[in-house]
């Protein structure tokens, strides 16, 4: 069955990541051609073109869209290329970072904001890169369906005492008055996470006093 | 300013017919093949300072072009430009000689850059 799921992940990121090369060629074509006009826009700026300041700033706009759409695209290709290797070194500093951008959108849905804040030090863990990324998901989106809206999430990773370290710190109201763990507990994944944790050679720990907790993992010995 | 001349290479011909004009536009002399094979093809008439390469193109695909090129003319610099190449992919195109490796979409200003530098020899 595992065997299958590997193929299924290798097909769904094979495909994925084809499409995204696309998606730059696309992108490639529209940044060209509205650079063009904008070349053109500026030979012409001597005649009296109309509604010349209105064509600049829809230029603008367009530059600015196909930014965007390249970077959604990188990090697209990037997640889409993480079934390559079943087990191996992961940087969880870039790892998180690409898991608080992928999960924006759904985070800004629930009006939630979704930060990381870097380790100034590499953090690096040895595990499966499609489960480490399922689990940072599903421990995002426990926190914020936990938390009411205009709530923020932070992920810290870092290492201590010789471990590689996931903080999760949650920041507002949670939306029912409880413990927060037990609001973590009842998120439908909560316990499958918890399990591909100790698959991955990991631990969840609480902290006391704030709405945070640690994923906590033996420095790249896993 | 140096003038030099460039050969843009890459199978999206809306792409790349689009940034020859505008490079034409600054002066700098700019021809298009379509396909490595066309590349080739045209070194034996016409041989540019620089050379911009897509790395996946039906075909002859852009390290294969590479390796062509510096050891038959490898007085040309050689611009390795990619949708999404792979870490594997730029240390194969810098191995075999590419002077830089550059991802799409790219501005304007930061091709001209690296072109100049290429112009220069200036490789990383």
């Amino acid at each position: 069955m595992e065997h299958i799921e590997e193929k299924e992940l290798a097909f769904f990121g094979r495909i994925t990541a084809g499409v995204t090369h696309e998606m730059q060629n696309v992108l490639a074509i529209i940044r060209e051609s509205s650079g063009l006009m904008d070349d053109l826009l500026s030979l012409s700026q001597q005649a009296n073109f109309p509604y010349q300041e209105k064509f600049k700033g829809a230029l603008s706009s367009i530059e600015g869209q196909v930014r965007r759409g390249t970077e959604l695209s990188k990090r697209l290709n990037r997640f889409a290329h993480s079934p390559d290797m079943n087990w191996g070194r992961i940087d969880l500093n870039e790892t998180a970072e690409q898991m608080v951008f992928l999960s924006q959108r759904f985070a800004r849905l629930k009006h939630i904001t979704l930060e990381t804040r870097l380790s100034t030090q590499p953090v690096f863990i040895t595990g499966s890169p499609v489960r480490l990324q399922l689990v940072l998901f599903t421990c995002l989106e426990a926190c914020w369906t936990s938390l009411q809206p205009g709530g923020k999430v932070f992920l810290f990773p870092h290492i201590e005492n010789g471990e590689s370290r996931i903080r999760f710190n949650c920041e507002g109201d949670l939306l029912n008055q409880e413990d927060f763990f037990e609001a973590l507990s009842r998120f439908p994944l909560w316990n499958a996470s918890k399990e591909m944790i100790t698959e991955l050679g990991g631990k969840v720990e609480k902290e006391t006093a704030t709405l945070s907790f640690l994923l906590i993992f033996p420095k790249e010995t896993m | 300013m140096e003038m030099f001349s460039v050969l843009l290479v890459d199978d999206e011909e809306e792409f790349v017919k689009t940034l020859a004009e505008r490079l034409r536009m600054r002066n700098i002399a700019s021809e298009v093949a379509l396909s490595g094979e066309q590349a080739l093809h045209l070194l034996g008439d016409y041989t540019p300072d620089v050379m911009v390469v897509d790395l996946k193109m039906p075909g002859m695909d852009g390290l294969e072009v590479l390796r062509v090129v510096k050891s038959t003319y490898p007085q040309v610099q050689v611009i390795i430009l990619t949708g999404h190449g792979s870490d594997r992919d730029e240390e194969t195109a810098r191995r075999i000689g590419a002077c830089e490796y550059l991802q799409k979409p790219i501005s304007i200003d930061e091709l001209l850059d690296a072109l100049h530098r290429a112009f220069q020899g200036k490789c990383y």
